[in-house]
Parts: structure tokens; C-alpha cells; sequence
């Protein structure tokens, strides 16, 4: 399955999403700011990334674990994915999950300043702070994903025992 | 319309402005576009062109050149060649188009020339 984590410029909450959904940062307990900036990808994507998925690796189930920025358009694009993936057969092996609404405007300030003004070094710290605040909000969605993840998974072998017993 | 050019439910080209009103009081598929902004985003499969290929539309809103940047970039994840795919931006042609035409019926004509560019593509 293709887990894609989807934001506004696919440089502060999809990478965190993403980076705890593959265990590059833990589930519980605190985080330092260092650790967040730490992050390769972390504040990196610029306006031409957007519209390009950046494979950040495989959980451990071998789902493969994407990045996407998508502006201000994702209501459309995800339309626009799914309804691809549809006319494909495949509406059950791709998800695509909005990050932006658990980021507070700490984040979304910082990445304005990182990005829009391109002062990274006053815009990155000032995300990396407000992604520590929205880190439960964060955690709880990856977990509500790898739950997902697991209950498609599911329905997929019913499906497929169901086929091969009738 | 221009997938009811590629289809065949409309010629490619007409010749007179009452030809154009006539066939454009037809109650052919999707030749009055999509009403609905439930409709942005989704594919609506429109049939089959002469070579087998599949045709659809889409309607975009705005910043349409993001969208099909990002459906191209997603065909590989879903094991599909983009190099299958042809996404037409006809806004952009029209809208290249329209500023060179002066016939009454150019703007129709123009998109039987994309149409036909697109086949020959094929």
C-alpha cells in the first residue's frame, strides 16, 4: 500500500507525520527542537517540489511511505488521486492523509518565514517549536493510520478469501 | 467538447456559425460541460476513441498546471507508464488560441485542431 502524508509544501508536517509513521522519531515521550531540525527533509521542499511525491521510505509492514505538497489545492488533488486511482482498480492501495489541519500557526507562521520571506534560519526554528506543540495531535493521527492501514489490509484478505471461496 | 470531438459525437471542424448553433442544441454527452463544483477533480470516463484509447475529462479549477503535475507524478505509484497518459490543458490552448482567430467559429475549430493533434499523438 502507498501511504502518502500530504501539507501545504511538504516541508514541516507531512515530514514529521511521515518520519513518525517510519519510527525516525518516537511515539512517545518529548522531543527536542534539535531532533525535528535534524530531519534531512525537514524545511527543505521549495514551491517546485509541490505536486511531486518524495518517497521517504517502508514501515514496517513494506508499506511505502510518501511526502506531498499540494498548496492550497489538496481538496482537488485528493479528488483528483482518488478518482485516478479509482478508474485504476486501486482506490483501496493508496492513502492520502492532510497533516495541516493538527499543525498550529506557530508552524505555519514559521514556515511562512522560512519559505515565503526565505529566512530559514528565524522561519525553521520557530516550525520545529510549533511542531513540538502539535506533536500529540500528530502521533494520534499516525496511530489512527497504521490502524487504517490495518483494517484495508483486512477487508483486502476477506475480499480475497471470499473470491476464493466462491 | 473536445472529448465530443475525439469521440466522434461532433465533427472536428464546421463551417458556418448556424452549423455550430445546431449541433451545439444537441443533447450530446457532456457537451454543455460540467455544472456542478462537486464535479472538480473527478475523472468522468467518456468512452472509447478508434484506437482503443480511453477518454476522460476533468474539470480543474484553478491552478490546473499543479493538478496535472501531481496526477502525472502519481501514475508510477499506481504501477501505470505515464507515458500512456495525455493530459490536455485546453484552457491554455484556447486561451493561446484565441488571441490569434478572428473567425466566428475559431474557437470551435481550434479545439478540432487540439483534437486532432492529440490523435495524431496517439
Amino acid at each position: 500500500m502507498k501511504v502518502i502524508y500530504h501539507c501545504y509544501g511538504r516541508a514541516h508536517s507531512s515530514v514529521v507525520a511521515s518520519s513518525l509513521h517510519l519510527g525516525k522519531l518516537p511515539m512517545e515521550g518529548k522531543v527536542r527542537a534539535e531532533l525535528i531540525m535534524a530531519l534531512p527533509e525537514f524545511d527543505l521542499a521549495q514551491a517546485e517540489d509541490w505536486g511531486e511525491p518524495y518517497f521517504m521510505g517502508r514501515d514496517e509492514a513494506a508499506n511505502e511511505v510518501y511526502i506531498l505538497g499540494l498548496n492550497s489545492l489538496a481538496p482537488v488533488c485528493v479528488k483528483a488521486i482518488l478518482s485516478l486511482a479509482g478508474q485504476l482498480g486501486q482506490a483501496d492501495q493508496i492513502l492520502l492523509i492532510n497533516t495541516l489541519p493538527e499543525i498550529g500557526l506557530v508552524t505555519r507562521v514559521g514556515g511562512f518565514i522560512s519559505k515565503k520571506l526565505g529566512w530559514p534560519r528565524i522561519g525553521k526554528p520557530l516550525a520545529a517549536q510549533g511542531i513540538i506543540h502539535a506533536l500529540p495531535r500528530l502521533r494520534k493521527l499516525v496511530r489512527t493510520v497504521k490502524k487504517e492501514i490495518i483494517r484495508k489490509v483486512q477487508d483486502g484478505e476477506e475480499k480475497d478469501y471470499h473470491h476464493y471461496r466462491w | 467538447m473536445a472529448a465530443a470531438i475525439h469521440l466522434g459525437y461532433l465533427p472536428p471542424r464546421v463551417g458556418t456559425e448556424e452549423e455550430l448553433r445546431i449541433l451545439r442544441r444537441q443533447f450530446l454527452p457532456f457537451v454543455q460541460g460540467l455544472k456542478s463544483a462537486v464535479a472538480v477533480g473527478i475523472l468522468h470516463h467518456m468512452g472509447e476513441g478508434k484506437k482503443g484509447e480511453d477518454v476522460f475529462i476533468l474539470a480543474t479549477g484553478k491552478k490546473t498546471d499543479l493538478l496535472l503535475k501531481t496526477l502525472t507524478n502519481i501514475l508510477p505509484l499506481l504501477g501505470e507508464d505515464p507515458l500512456h497518459y495525455h493530459f490536455i490543458n485546453c484552457q491554455t490552448y484556447m486561451i493561446q488560441k484565441a488571441q490569434t482567430d478572428l473567425d466566428p467559429c475559431g474557437w470551435y475549430n481550434q479545439i478540432g485542431q487540439m483534437v486532432r493533434q492529440v490523435q495524431k499523438g496517439l
